[in-house]
């Protein structure tokens, strides 16, 4: 199972590339979305898409929107990640194509929990 | 670290009293580390001198409560273990829709701090909403410390980021400044009640579902029988006994999940 995880900050993009690869999953990374949506075009197969929210260039947002529209990705899961907190927030994540989301601060088990519960693994 | 001192010994006696939990010799650290707090915030010298004012036969209630409250866990999780609730989701609740059921009663033994019973309400609210409207939900715990946090329904974010899903937080919970609060049309349906699991009396009659899990593990093999056999009788023909995962139950036939009908 191959994974892509999207974060602009170097050190997250590690933690969570760690925390996947100890329940299994291959990963690659992407800094930014548009890195992410390069990054796609070029992945032979994807199974998941974990994306933070804020970020430079193309946020997660618009990330899934385009995921949504993608030709190969439209229906890959995507778990948005993010230290939005709040119910509104979850909304628009969702709206905008986000399969879940899950609110920072979380620990491990709770990412390798959602990310199992989104891709029924 | 200490050494094992008769104060534990005092502790172990009155845990295994009060809620039949059993405490071994060799968890003399648990005397510093969950009764020391409580003998800084109560203003007793040390605790020793908190032990025998709390665990003594004139002891005040409030103090014995809240030992009984530190020396049981409380880790749980909404929807905790996902084979019990895929059975109850794919298999039980659709069999109780079939069968013409208008409504079904349900005992959530050692509830906690009410994430099991949530749960519950939540799933039948999403699968069976007729239903679900008009069941009775009853969820019972040792500590009434763990069951006034389960009767407020607010969870904090780390907690409603375990097992709950966005879509189920979104529908069921209420956002307050810190914390995320189980809607009042939820919460309306539990009724939550002080219940000792070794206690002579019966629990509740003519329960459809009787839920207990992860807590028979703290007893020893006579009080778990006599737990067991408690639950069992509040199970009404057909009905179905859930533990955890890994409590096997002599209890019954096996349903999978964690699920038994009763012999």
């Amino acid at each position: 199972m191959i994974a892509l995880v999207v974060d602009d900050s170097m050190a997250l993009r590690l933690v969570h590339k760690r925390m996947l690869e100890a329940a299994g999953w291959e990963v690659r990374t992407a800094k930014d979305g548009e890195d992410a949506i390069t990054q796609l075009d070029a992945m032979p197969v994807c199974h998941l898409v974990m994306t933070d929210w804020h970020m430079p260039v193309m946020d997660g947002i618009e990330l899934v929107k385009r995921i949504r529209q993608h030709p190969r990705y439209a229906s890959v899961p995507v778990l948005m990640v993010t230290s939005e907190a709040g119910l509104s927030a979850i909304q628009e994540a969702i709206a905008a194509g986000a399969t879940e989301v899950l609110m920072k601060p979380y620990t491990a088990e709770a990412l390798v929990e959602r990310v199992e519960e989104v891709t029924h693994a | 670290m200490r050494d094992a001192s008769p104060a534990w010994g005092v502790v172990r006696a009155f845990m295994r009293s009060r809620c039949g939990v059993m405490l071994a010799e060799d968890q003399h650290y648990l005397l510093d580390a969950r009764l020391g707090p409580l003998a800084r915030e109560f203003r007793f010298p040390s605790v020793e001198a908190f032990v025998a004012a709390a665990c003594g036969p004139s002891s005040e209630e409030r103090l014995r409560r809240a030992v009984v409250d530190a020396m049981t866990t409380h880790e749980t999780t909404f929807f905790r273990d996902r084979p019990f609730w895929k059975v109850l989701e794919e298999v039980i609740i659709p069999s109780f829709k079939t069968s013409g059921k208008r409504a079904i009663r349900v005992w959530s033994a050692a509830c906690s701090t009410g994430q099991e019973p949530y749960s519950l309400a939540m799933l039948l609210e999403e699968l069976w909403p007729a239903g679900a409207a008009a069941s009775e939900i009853i969820a019972t715990d040792v500590s009434e410390i763990a069951l006034d946090k389960a009767r407020e329904g607010s969870f904090t974010q780390l907690e409603v980021n375990r097992g709950l899903s966005t879509g189920k937080l979104v529908r069921f919970f209420e956002q307050n400044t810190l914390s995320y609060r189980v809607k009042e049309s939820i919460r309306k349906r539990i009724t939550f009640k002080a219940d000792n699991l070794l206690s002579p009396t019966p629990g509740p009659k003519d329960c459809d579902l009787v839920m207990c899990r992860n807590v028979l593990i703290y007893f020893d093999e006579n009080d778990r029988q006599q737990v067991q056999r408690r639950l069992r009788s509040s199970v009404i023909t057909g009905g179905q006994l859930g533990f955890g995962a890994t409590e096997m139950s002599s209890q019954g036939v096996p349903m999978g999940g964690g699920w038994y009908r009763p012999r």
